[in-house]
């Protein structure tokens, strides 16, 4: 997903198709979408409309991970492994935005003991 | 394809080997169709071909390009099931047995072309096949879990 050693990637590019919440952090801060100065309303707002979305894109696989247990459960026709990829995948997204919930609040701890 | 499509086809085709060849093993003595009508079962292979991803405007440079897709795009190929064909080339195993009710003029029936050693050894290769790609899933797992580390 972030990609910071590599800061070109920030920089929105014709027919990028990455999917980056943080992309859009980034070239608000270069004014790409040519507004000049983001406010940080503009920055808040984006981040929270990408965080949820993200948030639904997991929850979406938990569900379909619920969905595949449940039809194996009572004997649907669906096999073994479909239902533990779809477990799988879901166990790593959530893992995926515990990590990303932990790095963030390490980000705003370290802000935060900045002296002045 | 990502890693967690392509595996999901294998063990799905694996799987559907597996069957074709129970269904060998159970029919080894079977001398009728489906329907009653006089005709002996014939082995039954399944045919694989490789599943190319569906063409999508994502697929742009090979994973590892500099933004790194690991859930769009990507160059690897499932494998799909083209079609059960029954084998027509193998002699018919023909057992003297007049007293059998679909014995023919000489006393003949035709039981089917299986051999046994031959469907148990495509058995375990299957159930190999099967193991190593839960391997290959378990490895693409243990990747994303140590990247998740960093």
């Amino acid at each position: 997903m972030l990609n910071p050693i590599d800061s070109s990637s920030f920089s929105l590019k014709a027919g990028a198709t990455f999917q980056d919440p943080f992309d859009r952090v980034g070239s608000l801060g270069k004014g790409a979408d040519g507004a000049g100065e983001a406010t940080p309303g503009d920055v808040l707002g984006d981040f929270s409309k990408a965080l949820t979305h993200e948030m639904d894109k997991v929850n979406q696989l938990q569900a379909t991970a619920d969905q595949a247990t449940q039809t194996y459960a009572t004997g649907g026709d669906i096999p073994l492994h479909q239902v533990m990829i779809s477990v799988s995948k879901a166990e790593l997204a959530l893992e995926l935005s515990t990590e990303i919930r932990n790095k963030l609040i390490n980000a705003y701890q370290e802000l935060s003991r900045m002296q002045i | 394809m990502d890693i967690y499509e392509i595996t999901a086809s294998a063990l799905t085709a694996q799987r559907l080997r597996l069957d074709t060849i129970a269904s060998n093993l159970a029919n080894v003595n079977t001398t009728r169709q489906a329907d009653g009508t006089p005709g002996a079962y014939h082995r039954r292979n399944v045919v694989f071909a490789p599943l190319m991803a569906q063409a999508n405007e994502n697929a742009g440079p090979a994973p590892g390009g500099q933004i790194g897709q690991e859930t769009s795009g990507g160059s690897g190929m499932g494998v799909q099931v083209l079609s059960i064909k029954e084998d027509h080339e193998t002699p018919m195993r023909m057992v003297y047995s007049p007293g059998h009710p679909d014995a023919n003029k000489d006393g003949f029936v035709e039981m089917p072309n299986i051999n046994m050693v031959t469907e148990m050894v495509d058995m375990i290769a299957a159930s190999r096949a099967y193991e190593a790609n839960v391997t290959a899933f378990q490895s693409a797992k243990q990747m994303s879990q140590a990247a998740l580390e960093m």
